[in-house]
Parts: C-alpha cells; sequence; structure tokens
C-alpha cells in the first residue's frame, strides 16, 4: 500500500514537472533556446493566484483563469524585450539574458511580495479520497493534478498535429525561413509559443503550491531545474518526452525519498539523468540531430 | 510595365558587398533565367525579392507597388511564391501538411481546389501525401517545394536551382515541369548554375558574375554567346 501511495505522489509530482517541461521543451522547439525564466514564471503565476483569492476575494477556479492569461502576457513581453532583439546573436548570449530575466522575476517579486514565506491555499481544499477501506489516502489535488497533465497533454498534440496554427509552429521551428517564404509570420508563432508555455506555466505554479503550499519568490527556481531536466531527458523539442520525462523524474524522485533518502533523492534524480544521457545522448524520445553543413 | 522590378539593389553580409546595383525586370508571362557561378549572388537576390535578406539600398517593385521593406511574410500574399536553394520542404512534416502550409495563407476551400491540381501535376505526391517530407527522394523533394510554392496560386515563380543535385533523369522532369507551370500562365523566374538547361527554356536571361550583371539579353542568343559558351557553356 505504501509503495502506491508513493507511486501516486511520484506521478502527480512527475505530472507539474511534465506541464512545466512543455514550455521549456515548446520554447526549445521554435526558439531554439533555453529559457530559463520560465520557473519564475511559475512562481509568477502561483503569486497571482494567491493574490487574486485573498485580496481580491474571487473564486479559486478564476483565480487560475487570472494567473494563465498573467503569465502568458508575461511570457510574450519577455520574449519581445529580452530575447527577440537577440535572435541573430549567439545562444551563450541569450542563455545568459534568460538567467538575468530569471533573477529579475525573483527579485521583483521579492519587492512586490517580500520575502516572508506565504501561506498558499490549495484551490481545490485539503479534501482526501480514501481507498481499500481507509488504508490509502490520495489528496484530491493529487488527483487534479494528474488529470490536469493529462488534459493538457492531450489538448496540446492535438492542436500541434491537427490545427493549421499548430502545423505552422512546427513548421517555424524546422525552417524559420521557409515558413517565412509560405507567408507564415514568424514572430507571432513564437509569441504564441511563448504564451501558451507560460500559460501551462501559472496552471503548473497553482498545482505546485496547492500541494506544497509554503511561498517565497525563489519557489520556482527549482521545479524549473527539474523540469529541465525532465526535458532534456525525455528529449528536448519533444512534447511526449516533456511528458514521459516529466513523470519519470516525479516516480524516481519520490522513490528515492521514500526508500533511499530524502537528502539524496536530487542527487539520484540527477545520477539517473546523466546515465540515460550516456547511454541515450539525445533524450529518450529525442529525435537524431544532425548538423546541417 | 514589367510584372517585376529590381532597381539598383546593394545588399550586404556583414562588411561584405554581396550585390551591387543590381537592376533587372521581370515581364508577366516570361520565364527569366539568373545564371552565374556559384557564389556570384543568385540566392542571394531571390532572397532579397521575397524578404528573407533586407537591401540596403535600392528599390524592389511588385505590380507597381514598392514591396523593398515589406515583411517576408506579406509577400507571398500578393503573389509571390519562392522554391528555395536545396528544396527546404519540412521534414518532420507529411507531404499533404507541407502542401497545406504552401496554402497558408489562403482560404480552406480555396487551398482543396489548387491541392487536386498540384496532384494532377505530381502524381506522386499523392501517393505519398501521408508520408513524412524527410523520408521522400531529392527529386520528389523538389517537387514537393515545388508543389508547396504552388498551393499558393502564386503570378510569379521563383525558382532557385531546381535541378541541384538531382539525376539527370529528374533533371529533364523538373525543366518540363517548368516549361507547363509557365505554359499554365504563371511567370517564372529561375536561377541555375544550368546554364545551357536554363537558357534552353527561358526566354531572357542575366548573366550574374561577382554580384554584377554583366550582360542580358535573349536566351537564346545568349547560347551564342562566346564568353557565355566559354564560361557557363562548357564549350
Amino acid at each position: 500500500m505504501n509503495f502506491l501511495f508513493n507511486l501516486i505522489n511520484g506521478i502527480s509530482l512527475g505530472s507539474v514537472y511534465a506541464i512545466i517541461a512543455l514550455g521549456y521543451t515548446m520554447v526549445y522547439g521554435i526558439a531554439k533556446m533555453l529559457n530559463f525564466a520560465h520557473g519564475d514564471v511559475i512562481m509568477v503565476g502561483a503569486y497571482v493566484s494567491f493574490c487574486a483569492t485573498s485580496y481580491l476575494g474571487v473564486s479559486p477556479f478564476l483565480s487560475v483563469g487570472m494567473a494563465i492569461v498573467i503569465c502568458a502576457v508575461l511570457g510574450v513581453a519577455i520574449e519581445r524585450l529580452a530575447y527577440k532583439p537577440l535572435r541573430s546573436a549567439s545562444s551563450l548570449a541569450v542563455l545568459i539574458t534568460a538567467i538575468g530575466v530569471s533573477y529579475f522575476l525573483q527579485n521583483a517579486a521579492l519587492l512586490i511580495w517580500g520575502s516572508n514565506p506565504k501561506n498558499f491555499s490549495s484551490i481545490v481544499g485539503n479534501a482526501s479520497i480514501k481507498l481499500f477501506g481507509g488504508q490509502l489516502s490520495i489528496p484530491v489535488i493529487t488527483i487534479v493534478t494528474v488529470v490536469t497533465c493529462i488534459v493538457v497533454m492531450a489538448a496540446l498534440t492535438i492542436f500541434t498535429s491537427k490545427s493549421k496554427l499548430g502545423t505552422a509552429m512546427r513548421a517555424v521551428s524546422e525552417d524559420k525561413g521557409a515558413a517565412q517564404l509560405m507567408g507564415i509570420n514568424v514572430n507571432t508563432t513564437i509569441s504564441l509559443t511563448f504564451a501558451i508555455g507560460s500559460g501551462l506555466a501559472a496552471v503548473a505554479g497553482v498545482l505546485l503550491c496547492s500541494a506544497y503550499p509554503v511561498m517565497t519568490p525563489t519557489l520556482g527556481a527549482m521545479p524549473g531545474i527539474k523540469a529541465f531536466t525532465a526535458a532534456v531527458f525525455g528529449g528536448i523539442g519533444s512534447i511526449p518526452g516533456a511528458m514521459i520525462g516529466g513523470i519519470l523524474l516525479g516516480i524516481i524522485e519520490n522513490f528515492s525519498k521514500a526508500y533511499i533518502d530524502t537528502q539524496l533523492s536530487d542527487a539520484i534524480v540527477f545520477l539517473v539523468l546523466i546515465v540515460v544521457l550516456l547511454i541515450k545522448p539525445d533524450g529518450l524520445m529525442g529525435k537524431k540531430q544532425s548538423e546541417k553543413v | 510595365m514589367a510584372m517585376l522590378e529590381a532597381h539598383g539593389l546593394n545588399v550586404y553580409y556583414g562588411m561584405i558587398h554581396a550585390i551591387r546595383d543590381v537592376s533587372f525586370e521581370v515581364n508577366e508571362g516570361e520565364v527569366v533565367a539568373l545564371i552565374g557561378a556559384n557564389g556570384a549572388g543568385k540566392t542571394t537576390i531571390l532572397h532579397t525579392l521575397t524578404g528573407l535578406l533586407s537591401a540596403k539600398s535600392g528599390k524592389v517593385i511588385f505590380e507597381g507597388r514598392d514591396i523593398t521593406r515589406l515583411p517576408g511574410h506579406a509577400i507571398v500574399r500578393l503573389g509571390m511564391g519562392h522554391v528555395p536553394e536545396g528544396r527546404r520542404v519540412f521534414a518532420g512534416l507529411t507531404v499533404l501538411e507541407n502542401l497545406k502550409m504552401g496554402a497558408y495563407t489562403r482560404k480552406k476551400e480555396e487551398a482543396a481546389e489548387t491541392l487536386q491540381k498540384v496532384y494532377e501535376r505530381f502524381p506522386r505526391l499523392e501517393e505519398r501525401k501521408n508520408q513524412l517530407a524527410g523520408t521522400l527522394s531529392g527529386g520528389e523533394q523538389q517537387m514537393l517545394a515545388m508543389g508547396r510554392a504552388l498551393m499558393a496560386k502564386p503570378k510569379i515563380l521563383l525558382l532557385d536551382e531546381p535541378s541541384m543535385g538531382l539525376s539527370p533523369l529528374f533533371v529533364s522532369e523538373i525543366f518540363k515541369i517548368i516549361e507547363s507551370v509557365s505554359a499554365a500562365g504563371t511567370t517564372v523566374l529561375l536561377v541555375e548554375q544550368n546554364a545551357k538547361k536554363a537558357l534552353s527554356i527561358a526566354s531572357r536571361a542575366y548573366v550574374l558574375e561577382t554580384g554584377v550583371i554583366v550582360k542580358t539579353g535573349d536566351a537564346h542568343q545568349l547560347m551564342d554567346d562566346e564568353d557565355i559558351k566559354k564560361a557557363y557553356l562548357g564549350e
């Protein structure tokens, strides 16, 4: 029963990583950059939802909607102001800028909300579902998280594979010049990708803080890094890869905590990443990248 | 009035002055060839016409409208199709998805009609419509790239080295297709290293050497030109 409990919790934590990893992987796929500020967008999403419920008194559900919209706008603004001017610059310059944006968001949050931890109240309350005659008690938020992840994944897969806009997105990620020749507005497509990724980050932020309610301005940093790991683990640029990578990472982390050592769990997670990359350098679902000459 | 005009184009790659004062025109219904050696600037000119590169000075006029500063994605809507060098099909998209992207700017119903015409012209694309474009052979990819550009129903088609890397059999087939596209009423601007083939189907031609147009004239006259024969036709 303990095993099942840990597994379900692992899947739930992994679902959050997967939703964050989707943002990393989509942005990488289209803009060929690692948006290290992505983790901090999660934090902004959580704080927006928190403020909306605590100060404006809106319903938790509506607060999530507000967080999605504000984070989507924030994501587009970050791309326009910080990354777009560097589109033809070296990838190193963009990477450093992304780290700069990350610190900027953290410090802005520190100014606005202060450094004292705030207590996020779960959007679905603290109810649990009891199974097997009370032997297994699963918090509702755990189930909500997993279901949300599945819904997000299905919606994104359908969007990118079936819709005209989604196909255009894939075209832009393959060849911006050729996509432009088709009449696709590359800038708009990149903005849309940032909007979707950041909107998802808001969802992840709310889910994360519903399960782990202590909020600080740096709350997004660690999940951000782990989700990035998950994206690489699954094969960066691949949407199903982000999903599988995220969930596996969550399960590994939770099992390490339960059966090996709480302190060591992060080390084990990254150890697994290293081993996977040694065996499969493109990640689990990654495509073989051939350099163009 | 010419359909497409370039006036005194100057294009730079950083410090390198790649295109120098290039002017030319393409009239409606013509097949105009732009020939020259590797690195002469042929592709650069096409990229400047469709907004993939921007000229430092000079103008591009399409149907009387100055499109020099128009964003690239807006140019295709005006009726300018560009089949880029190296085909650049979307390898991870299916053949059908590639064709649909070609009609990105058009309404669904109109595109469906054009799709049938493209399939008639390239039956092989219909056979392979659900295959990933990256799995096609070079010749098939060239057909896909042309079909994709035709999906936008362009008034003028810019073709960049359509014969590059293809077997002789495919080269002849591609040139036949270009002739039939032209016969169907589409104006063609053809960039080629294969000068012989290009001149054989073109009405007029421009010869480009290190970014400068050095010769122009009737395609058949150019074929008999001694300098051209020596430099480009290997005679």
